[in-house]
Order: structure tokens, then C-alpha cells, then sequence
């Protein structure tokens, strides 16, 4: 009882913050977003080459200390891994190119709803779709060794990881120069650094608590058939409104939406891609980043994938705007459903050897 | 010597030293680019070529204008492709018009972006009014709304 109602706090603290980020000056129906926070984070790291989505991004940042600081207060900190380090990397890179074409990660799909956005729905039914084909693929009973998770209680070299980001945050306000840093464009629209530092902390301290992650619920509920996590789901969507109404951003309609599409089909698709890849790697976007401060080394290499992604996606244009998706952004989403079609069926083989 | 306290000596000296290396990185003068003079300064240059037709365009010298832009030296410039589509869509050919304005605004945002100093948001805005509840232009108006409104995408 005490975890499901920690849960549906994470919830409503995410719907609430998450819209008011961005009206502290985040992007709108941009409060939390996990795919443009990479693709802001790479190029802050110089990794691509567009000038307009360059920020180190600390809500993102902080949302991994603040896991981190909670694993290792609660003494959840657990250096851990399963031999999935290929799903892991190629589900990091194709969970943000899957995003960018959507125009946004899980998190973000729910907040463009509740700025009244109607095209999200598309994507929204798109994850679901997405999430239930993997809840078949796992109800096949997939009992590789690849997806064990070995646990090392007493090794605490991963420790590392986050102190780096700790680090780099450091380095950040010390020597902000050394990062590139956007003047125009959604990169340079950001909320005041101290309400970007405390929400990012109270969100991935709570996000550990409660293991809160968008496609989970979905999958928990598909699977368990209670349906805590849509009720969850629903009321971040509920509480983002109710800040969206006060703040007068509540804009019911399908034209003339902020970073939003109406292509629904390649919505549809590229969600599916994300909430597919979610459930095999065990957590969207976001809960990676929770779980790689809990000291789960394939949610770093996700990050490393998603990190990789987010370069591409800016370097090479495979994302969509709000004409739709480019060409390059059609062709990475069949890409990643042909690899994952590819990874899925070599795991049923390999079921029936076993 | 135990290779434990070998180890354990080299771990303080490192983080002794780089504590000490990053007390100098303060001093430290890094050559930055600044995005302003990358993005805003190729933008004015290519404005500046277009400025002619911009007067014309204000004395009303419509034809005089769509003969400047359309010259092929400015084939790559945004500002022409956007005026050119500007005075289009005025003078009748709306969907032609509509067609080069959106392609000039995919093609460069700062062109649109609240913080450039010469953005052509107000002129978006007039297009943006003149084409609601014309449904064969729907997709344009999202498009230049949705654009209009920010976020990322």
C-alpha cells in the first residue's frame, strides 16, 4: 500500500513539476522530456553540430544524483548487470531516434496530452501497442541466461558513474565555458538553474523510491491486469493540466501544436518502437537514467546508446518537426524495428534450443 | 611495499594533482564559439542581400520585387525564398506562396526564433490569421503555429 501510494506521488510530482518547468522556461509541453535532454546534454558535449539544442541540461543530471543519493541512503545501491549489453546499447540508440520522430519520450507524449495536444494520442496508443508485443514476447517465457541479472552487493566500483556526473555538474558551474551552450532555439529556453537543480533532485529521488517508469506501468498493468499504473498515468496527465489551466498554456486541439506532428501513423509506428524496446530493456527513457544511479550497469550502456543516439538524431536529421518526419528519420525507425525483429526472433530461437 | 598501499598512494597523490589542475582551469582561456556571431551573422549577411526587395516591398514595387528574389544568385537564400513566398501568397498565389514560406521556415528556425533580432515572427503570425478555417491550408497553419509556439521539433 505504502509503495503504490509512493508511486502515484512520483506521478503527480512528475505531471505537476514537469509542467511547470516549463513555465519556469523550459520548452513548451517540454518540462521533462529524456530524448531532448539527450540531444541537449550531446550537444553540450560537442557531439553534434546544431547550434539550437546545445544545454548541459541539469534537471537531467540531477535526476541521476538525486537516484543515486537516494539508492545509497536507502541502501539500494547495487551494482548490477545482465549479458544484454547489445539489447541494452542498440535499445538506448533506437529509444531516442524512435522519440525524436515521435517528437518526444513517453514522459513528454503524456505532457503534450495534457497541453491539450490530441496528436499524442497516436503515440500514445503507439506504446501501448508497443508495450503489450513485448509483454507477449516475454510471456513466452524467455529463459536465456542474457537477461539474468547478476547482482554484486559488496562491489561498489560502479560508484563511479554517477560520482562522474557529480563531476561533471562541477565542472559545469565551475567552467561553464568548456561546454557549448545555445543562444537561439530550444536549447537556449531553460528555467531558472536552481528550480532545474531541486526538481531534477526531488524527481529521481522520489523515481527510485518509487521505481516509477511510464512503460512499466503500462506493462504492469497488461501483465498483473491492475491497473494502479494507468491510474498513475492518468494523474500525471490530471495534474499537468490543472497547472496548464492555471497558467492559461491548456491549448485543447490537433493545429497548431507546439512540437507536434500529424503524421499519426509514423507516430503510432515510432512509439511502438519505443514502448517494444522498453519492456525488453525493462524501463523507458527515464527509469534508464533512474536506474543507472542505482548502479545497473546496462542502464549506463543504454545511456552510452542514447548519448550516441542523440548525435545522430541532430547530426543526421532522423527526427521529425512539425511538417512530420524526415526521410532519415522514416528510415531509422523501420531500422530499429528490422534490429529488433532480428534480436526478438534470435531469443525465440533460442528459447526452443533451451 | 604492499601493492595495497602503492595503490592507495598513487589514488591521493592523483586527486590530489587534479584537484590542484583544476584550481588552474579557472585561469584557463578556452577559444569559445559563440553561436550568436555563427548563427546570427550569416543569417544578417543573407538578410542584407535581400534588403533591396524588402524596401521595394514596402513602396509597394511588387513586381520589381519578385524579379530581385527570384534571381539565381539568391536561390539559396532563406530571406528571398520567404519574401518571394511572402509576396505569393499576397498576390494570390496562396498555396505556391504557402509552400515557400514553410520551406524557408524548415529549413532555417532562427528565421522564426523570438531571440534573433530580425525574426519574421510577425509576418508569421499575419500569414497564420489570413489562412484559418481554410481547410486546404490546415496543414500549413500547424505548421507555422506549431513553429511559432517553440518546444523542441
Amino acid at each position: 500500500m505504502r509503495e503504490t501510494a509512493i508511486f502515484i506521488i512520483t506521478a503527480i510530482l512528475i505531471g505537476l513539476l514537469g509542467a511547470l518547468l516549463s513555465v519556469w522556461g523550459n520548452p513548451i509541453n517540454t518540462g521533462i522530456c529524456i530524448s531532448c535532454f539527450m540531444e541537449n546534454f550531446s550537444g553540450a558535449l560537442k557531439l553534434h553540430n546544431n547550434l539550437l539544442m546545445q544545454y548541459i541540461r541539469p534537471e537531467m543530471v540531477f535526476i541521476i544524483i538525486g537516484s543515486f543519493l537516494s539508492a545509497v541512503i536507502r541502501k539500494e545501491f547495487n551494482t548490477r548487470y545482465s549479458p544484454s549489453f547489445t539489447h541494452s546499447f542498440l535499445g538506448g540508440v533506437f529509444m531516442i531516434i524512435g522519440s525524436a520522430v515521435f517528437i518526444g519520450c513517453p514522459i513528454k507524449m503524456l505532457l503534450k496530452l495534457a497541453g491539450g495536444d490530441l496528436n499524442s494520442i497516436a503515440g500514445i496508443i503507439g506504446t501501448i501497442f508497443g508495450v503489450w508485443l513485448g509483454v507477449r514476447l516475454l510471456k513466452e517465457n524467455i529463459n536465456t541466461s542474457l537477461f539474468k541479472t547478476v547482482a554484486k552487493s559488496d562491489d561498489k566500483s560502479f560508484f563511479i558513474i554517477p560520482l562522474t556526473f557529480i563531476f561533471l555538474i562541477f565542472l559545469y558551474f565551475f567552467k561553464g565555458e568548456l561546454f557549448a551552450e545555445s543562444v537561439s532555439g530550444a536549447g537556449a529556453e531553460k528555467s531558472p538553474i536552481i528550480y532545474s537543480i531541486s526538481t531534477g533532485l526531488i524527481i529521481g529521488i522520489f523515481a527510485q523510491y518509487s521505481r516509477f517508469c511510464v512503460t512499466g506501468s503500462i506493462r504492469n498493468s497488461i501483465i498483473l491486469r491492475k491497473f494502479t499504473g494507468f491510474f498513475a498515468l492518468a494523474l500525471l496527465v490530471l495534474s499537468a493540466v490543472i497547472i496548464n489551466v492555471i497558467y492559461g498554456r491548456f491549448n485543447l486541439g490537433i493545429v497548431g501544436q507546439p512540437g507536434s506532428h500529424t503524421e499519426y501513423l509514423w507516430s503510432f509506428v515510432s512509439m511502438a518502437l519505443v514502448g517494444y524496446i522498453a519492456v525488453i530493456i525493462d524501463g523507458c527513457p527515464f527509469r534508464q537514467l533512474v536506474k543507472m544511479g542505482e548502479g545497473d550497469i546496462n542502464a549506463f550502456v543504454c545511456f552510452l546508446g542514447m548519448l550516441i543516439g542523440s548525435a545522430f538524431v541532430q547530426n543526421f536529421k532522423i527526427l521529425a518537426d512539425s511538417s512530420g518526419p524526415t526521410l532519415l528519420g522514416k528510415i531509422g525507425v523501420v531500422s530499429g524495428i528490422l534490429i529488433f525483429s532480428f534480436l526478438s526472433y534470435n531469443l525465440l530461437l533460442k528459447n526452443e534450443k533451451n | 611495499m604492499k601493492i595495497k598501499v602503492i595503490i592507495l598512494s598513487v589514488l591521493f597523490a592523483s586527486f590530489f594533482y587534479l584537484t590542484f589542475l583544476i584550481k588552474d582551469l579557472a585561469s584557463l582561456s578556452i577559444p569559445k564559439i559563440n553561436p550568436k556571431e555563427t548563427i546570427y551573422l550569416s543569417l544578417e549577411m543573407k538578410r542584407r542581400e535581400v534588403e533591396k526587395a524588402i524596401d521595394m516591398l514596402k513602396e509597394d514595387r511588387t513586381e520589381e520585387a519578385i524579379i530581385f528574389l527570384k534571381d539565381e544568385r539568391l536561390s539559396d537564400n532563406v530571406f528571398a525564398k520567404f519574401y518571394l513566398g511572402l509576396i505569393l501568397f499576397e498576390t494570390g498565389k496562396e498555396k505556391e506562396g504557402l509552400e515557400l514560406i514553410a520551406k524557408s521556415i524548415k529549413e532555417e528556425p532562427v528565421l522564426y526564433d523570438g531571440y534573433y533580432p530580425d525574426n519574421v515572427r510577425r509576418i508569421l503570425n499575419i500569414v497564420s490569421d489570413k489562412i484559418i478555417g481554410r481547410d486546404e491550408f490546415r496543414e500549413y497553419r500547424h505548421l507555422i503555429e506549431s513553429k511559432l509556439k517553440g518546444g523542441c521539433g
